[in-house]
């Protein structure tokens, strides 16, 4: 349904468990694999979908979308689809650069602010003028498959609005909280979502869930909040590649997201409750204890919030797998090798 | 494979795997393809292009319902039983359809469908041929035979607004998609097969000689549009095109709210509603809020669109039956006022001012309205109802609520389901054919054009009146 989430086709036709993505994708490299023995495509080793590959298609979409100053739900938007389409198709019989034009444009149409098609042509082709065809037709016909794949179903329930929610709801209930995200928190949690459409978190887990998670993240990590200033990492990346695409791995000195990596895992290692998130709100008692050592502001708003988490009913065990996605994500982050695909991509769509 | 694309509709992830492993049965082992064809997607679509299934070999072309500006609709049967399909179709969507004052009409209206539901109807379908994009015609060239080959142009807004928010809704009074398919640059859309109308159910009562449809079967259609309408809204769409054309009803007098081309969803718009469609609504059926240029309106433009259904129900011709000021073709940004359509609205419901509308001030085309409608009329609305020989005043009452000027003083859909028109005996009933001594023809249908797949097909043949109002140009 477009208003409930519970009764979308984004729940009940697209929504994975990890052991049916982990087939879908287990069919995908088998097909892969025939269409590479009988002679349909050629193998290319580093064309893979990694996380490496991954990080690059996310900033592919950012870069466009910037380019024709979109907004970041239709961005997201467009992520989704990418991400789905990906299930079910290699990125080694596609063309990733037309692919993310054909995301974009669908995803303008559904989120109701309709591009014309000459316009993310040309603005996708002064991008990567050797990977987008000038025909608008092919963008066109690309965007045919492209529906097709997701078999025709189409709206999205994104973390933003979940987001947004609860931060409504914890203003509603401050006699019951006493915890608001601060507007900084907000931003933060915000860009966190952005950079969860790297992973598989869309396809696998319902949006309050991502919402939880960046909150999680983000409150926990408070102390660091310094080094997650708005836009922290996502917008640092992609102005680095903005401005400098011939730059191999970025520089981790100056990248604010490394900081905030090695926040993370810090994180992870010295807080042994982390990884039983739902053991850890249910025992509340145990981070009290904690509290009792070290009673700073920090701590008493974590223990605000996860007061909230224990009478939200919401499924805890999620949250802690999605957050170690997360976690792995930014640990990826800090070797993303950018030439690496980029070479990649151009020697499979050259043919050299 | 095809076992596997029936069950689209509920099968789930289960679904996909199979067709998955379809694909990978049905790869192609022969040809050698240059690999920079994949900058083109070549390899892609080749593997692809090998298993899509035509809609040819799925449905059987009965003839065409009706052709228009968006493309054409036909008649199909399914070649293979789909029975079963939809059966558990109709468990599994309506769970979630949340009505409210179901009480009103107080059975178990699942259980009620189904089983006057004939046995025709549920192997019978719309299919619905969308037109490629408006400037296919300066694109498309023509091969060496001198037939038109067809470029893909973008999929039109209208019919990605119809396909994403059909496959999401699922209501007894809102037409339900069955299948989408794409093949050869066209779309398909499969719709359930309604016999009816509400434009031929209207023409059918006025022809040859006039007619009153009953109270209480107006009272059912009203019922059940209204039921699909706040369905609608609670979903946050509004659907900006109801009139009877757009009004379906099955054999079994099951009301099926069509043609989602200019519904969209309202909340939270990333830019403004005008932005995206200049005009929306067809004019006799335009509320006046939208008249005097309003750019930031609400559901309530349906309900006024209601009123306009419920007024022609009861009096067989349309209420405010208004000449169109045509959009200026070498000015297309200015939307022109619409005086005439103003015109005939205030005749009947009598002049709006800021006490019985106290925003009329602040819409962008009050001052033109001010200078062309200066004297003070009063309503004429019950003297209408008279004179068209109606006496129920809980039905007057309701089109009043329908009627209202200000849009935030008018019923919502919600409310107007409660209105006491529908809480008085005679009970609202399910099928609103129940009880009727009318029997309404089959739609008619065209058999000399069945060729769906070729794409010259696209003149709009104006056969008949009810051709005609399909071919009406939507107002967009």
């Amino acid at each position: 349904m477009s208003a409930d989430y519970w009764s979308s086709s984004q729940r009940t036709k697209w929504q994975f468990n990890r052991q049916t993505l982990l087939d879908y994708r287990r069919k995908l490299l088998i097909l892969e694999r025939k269409m590479i023995h009988s002679g349909l495509i050629k193998d290319y080793p580093y064309v893979n979908y990694d996380w490496n590959m991954r990080i690059y298609l996310h900033n592919l979409i950012v870069k466009l979308g910037r380019r024709l100053n979109i907004r970041q739900v239709v961005l997201a938007t467009a992520e989704v689809y990418l991400t789905r389409f990906l299930t079910k198709v290699s990125v080694k019989e596609v063309n990733v650069y037309l692919l993310v034009a054909a995301c974009v444009y669908a995803s303008c149409k559904i989120e109701e602010c309709p591009q014309h098609i000459r316009l993310i042509v040309s603005e996708a082709r002064s991008l990567w003028p050797e990977y987008i065809p000038h025909d608008t037709a092919k963008l066109a016909e690309f965007e045919f498959y492209l529906l097709e794949e997701m078999n025709l179903y189409l709206i999205l329930h994104h973390p933003y609005r979940s987001l947004l929610q609860i931060q409504t709801f914890l203003k509603e209930n401050y006699d019951t909280y006493a915890f608001v995200l601060t507007d900084d928190e907000l931003q933060n949690s915000w860009s966190l979502i952005s950079d969860s459409y790297i992973t598989d978190l869309h396809l696998l887990y319902p949006p309050h869930i991502i919402a939880i998670t960046v909150i999680y993240i983000t409150i926990v990590l408070k102390k660091n909040s310094s080094s997650l200033k708005s836009n922290g990492n996502s917008v640092s990346i992609g102005a680095d590649v903005n401005e400098k695409p011939q730059s191999g791995a970025i520089d981790s000195q100056n990248d604010p997201s490394a900081m905030e990596i090695e926040d993370l895992m810090t994180l992870s290692s010295s807080n042994p409750q982390e990884e039983p998130l739902a053991q850890t709100v249910s025992g509340a008692t145990q981070l009290e204890v904690k509290s009792l050592s070290k009673i700073d502001r920090d701590t008493i708003r974590i223990n605000k919030f996860m007061k909230f988490l224990n009478h939200s009913h919401i499924n805890l065990d999620e949250v802690a797998e999605s957050i170690q996605d997360m976690v792995n994500l930014y640990v990826v982050w800090n070797h993303y090798n950018e030439n690496l695909v980029k070479k990649s991509l151009h020697r499979m769509l050259t043919n050299t | 494979m095809n076992h596997a694309y029936n069950q689209a509709a509920s099968g789930g992830m289960n679904n996909q795997t199979q067709r998955t492993k379809g694909n990978m049965s049905a790869l192609p082992t022969t040809s050698l393809m240059a690999s920079s064809g994949i900058l083109t997607l070549a390899p892609y679509k080749h593997r692809k292009d090998l298993v899509r299934e035509s809609v040819l070999s799925k449905y059987e072309i009965l003839g065409y319902i009706a052709a228009g500006t968006y493309g054409k609709v036909y008649k199909a049967k399914s070649k293979t039983s789909n029975k079963r399909k939809i059966g558990s179709d109709r468990t599994t969507g309506d769970v979630h359809n949340g009505q409210t004052s179901t009480s009103a009409i107080g059975m178990d209206r699942e259980a009620g469908e189904n089983a006057v539901r004939s046995e025709s109807d549920q192997q019978l379908y719309a299919i619905k041929k969308f037109k490629s994009d408006n400037h296919s015609s300066k694109m498309n060239s023509h091969d060496i035979n001198g037939n038109e080959v067809v470029n893909y142009t973008g999929i039109s807004q209208s019919a990605i607004r119809e396909m994403s928010l059909c496959r999401e809704l699922s209501n007894r009074n809102v037409i339900k998609v069955i299948d989408i398919l794409l093949e050869n640059k066209a779309i398909y859309m499969v719709f359930e097969y309604c016999e009816h109308d509400l434009l031929q159910i209207i023409q059918c009562h006025s022809h040859p000689e006039i007619k009153h449809i009953p109270d209480f079967t107006i009272k059912s259609l009203v019922w059940q549009i209204l039921n699909g309408v706040s369905f609608l809204h609670k979903n946050w769409i509004f659907h900006r095109d109801l009139k009877p054309a757009n009004i379906m009803v099955s054999s079994s007098g099951v009301v099926k709210i069509g043609d989602l081309g200019l519904a969209r969803r309202f909340n939270n718009p990333l830019q403004s509603l005008y932005t995206g469609d200049k005009v929306v609504v067809t004019i006799w059926y335009r509320a006046p809020e939208l008249l005097l240029g309003g750019r930031h309106y609400t559901p309530a433009i349906d309900l006024w669109a209601v009123g306009c259904i419920l007024a022609e129900l009861l009096s067989l011709r349309p209420i405010f039956k208004g000449e169109e000021a045509k959009i200026d073709m070498s000015n297309k940004k200015q939307v022109p006022f619409q005086r005439n359509q103003i015109q005939k609205i205030v005749e009947i419901l009598g002049t709006p001012n800021s006490k019985t509308w106290p925003s009329i001030t602040m819409y962008p085309e009050y001052p033109t309205f001010k200078q062309c409608f200066g004297s003070n009329l009063p309503s004429n609305l019950s003297k209408w109802y008279e004179l068209i020989g109606r006496t129920n005043q809980k039905c007057f009452n309701l089109l009043e609520g329908l009627f209202e000027y200000d849009p935030t003083e008018r019923l919502a859909a919600e409310n107007a389901l409660l209105h006491p028109f529908f809480l008085e005996p005679p009970r609202v009933t399910e099928n609103a054919f129940e009880g009727l001594k009318m029997k309404y023809p089959r739609r008619r249908i065209f058999t000399d054009d069945n060729d769906i797949v070729s794409n010259n097909n696209y003149a709009p043949h104006k056969r008949h009146a009810h051709d005609d109002n399909f071919t009406r140009k939507r107002q967009k």
